[in-house]
């Protein structure tokens, strides 16, 4: 008797749960004010436990880092040698048609990633599980975070703002299913969209128009694409995003017979795995859209 | 027993911030531990069903705190049932066996992973029914067993109770 007392309370202390979890999942998937505002707390209570672990792990992760990718660092060490070289030489010739770009730049009043000021930050967390793709950051709404700001780190694009709370926002990686980006490639100029799937750390491109098949080794490279090509952020008006950040580069190019268009890969410029600083930019920044309107 | 709450709190928000801070950088085939459903899996092989799918439910609702991108609930529910099934498992089948708990986090993880995938599918998170994600929920489980003594420790050091007087297995 006693037995089946207690079986019959837990059973019912497991629907409760559920029924309670199930309500909270639907109350949120609405989009509920009450469950953001204690996630906000949530986030900003825990923010000086977490900027003090971060902190304190960083000179075991450098460690940890530098004896596991010791391999890699030496042949990416080459690699960069190998594309410094190049790109000295890519650098010298554009040298002479770049016055000319931003003379064209300042007459058309074109609005650059250079126009957009930001806001330096520290990543001090990523989302915790394996299902999502963002990191937290050490500035919010008080610093002039909003949603929907771009951030990029050193050389690329990471992301965009998706949360903000006073003191932290939440960034959405580019690798994220939710994120689209309007890209255009580097030597062809053909404009795309990128599209993540979940688990994938490579991000595929999707044509808007024109179709363009792998190099060949007679093809110019402004027909076709070629592996290691950069992928840009595309000028649109109203973007989302500053024109000519890079996004990413090409690493696969597979035609499939059954698919009607080939499989591009690209693989972000940025380690979305092991940032540490990052700039949130004032995108559209409001100077130049004063400037713009006046 | 107020000490013992204070310190089973205490093990949910560093877990949270562990996993939050210091195993995003520790990815192995992109997949971190789930530290909260081990000591959920720990705490309901202690102190059995109703303990574990309780102890599952507040973790998993500190974890889906620090999530934006699937709802709020969604880890509690498949910690709380991981908690819960981990708990009838130790009762009527397990036995107590010293040096169970990488098995016990590697059945934890993979029954937590894939209800998490499962009801997130359900209720409409993109993306949740692919082979990369089953892939995930695979290697998370085997990273779980891995780290699981420390874990467990930690949860035995949490759980503990003087005044019961009861050992931990």
């Amino acid at each position: 008797m006693v037995v089946y007392r207690r079986e019959g309370q837990r059973r019912s202390l497991l629907l409760v749960i559920v029924i309670s979890s199930l309500l909270i999942v639907t109350i949120d998937s609405r989009g509920n004010g009450l469950i953001d505002s204690f996630r906000s707390g949530f986030r900003d209570a825990i923010s000086p436990v977490r900027d003090v672990v971060e902190e304190a792990f960083s000179p075991v992760r450098n460690l940890f880092g530098g004896v596991t990718d010791y391999g890699d660092l030496k042949a990416e060490n080459q690699e960069l040698k190998r594309r410094v070289t190049k790109l000295e030489g890519k650098l010298s010739r554009e040298r002479a048609v770049g016055g000319k770009v931003g003379e064209l730049e300042t007459l058309l009043d074109l609005p650059t990633a250079e126009d957009a000021t930001g806001v330096a930050a520290r990543v001090v967390g990523a989302a915790a599980g394996n299902f999502e793709r963002t990191v937290e950051i050490n500035k919010g709404s008080s610093s002039g975070v909003f949603v929907g700001r771009p951030v990029v780190a050193g050389n690329g694009l990471v992301g965009k703002v998706t949360t903000v709370s006073a003191t932290l926002s939440t960034v959405t990686l580019i690798d994220s299913p939710s994120i689209g980006i309007g890209v255009r490639l580097e030597n062809s100029n053909v404009n795309g969209l990128t599209e993540a799937h979940t688990g994938e750390r490579e991000i595929l491109l999707k044509f808007l128009e024109s179709q363009l098949g792998p190099c060949q080794e007679a093809s110019p490279l402004d027909s076709c694409i070629s592996e290691n090509e950069l992928v840009f952020t595309t000028a649109t008006r109203d973007g989302a995003f500053p024109p000519d950040i890079a996004v990413g580069r090409v690493v696969s190019v597979d035609i499939s017979t059954t698919e009607l268009e080939p499989r591009i890969a690209i693989r972000p410029v940025v380690n979305l795995d092991d940032l540490t600083y990052v700039k949130v930019l004032r995108w559209p920044d409001p100077k130049t859209t004063k400037t713009k309107t006046s | 027993m107020v000490l013992r709450r204070v310190r089973l709190v205490l093990l949910v928000i560093t877990l949270v911030v562990l996993e939050n801070t210091v195993f995003r950088h520790l990815r192995i085939f992109d997949a971190i531990p789930a530290l909260c459903l081990i000591a959920t899996v720990a705490i309901a092989y202690e102190e059995g069903p109703q303990t574990g799918a309780l102890f599952g439910f507040v973790s998993g609702l500190a974890t889906d705190m620090l999530l934006s991108a699937t709802p709020a609930g969604l880890s509690g529910l498949s910690f709380a049932l991981t908690g819960y099934l981990l708990g009838v498992l130790q009762g009527g089948v397990i036995r107590e066996v010293k040096g169970i708990s990488p098995l016990l986090a590697l059945v934890g993880g993979l029954i937590g992973g894939t209800i998490f995938l499962v009801v997130g599918g359900i209720i409409g998170v993109d993306g949740f029914f692919t082979l990369a994600q089953a892939r995930i929920v695979i290697v998370a489980a085997v990273y779980d067993a891995a780290i699981a003594p420390l874990v467990f420790a930690f949860a035995r050091w949490a759980n503990h109770d003087p005044d019961r007087d009861r050992g931990w297995r």
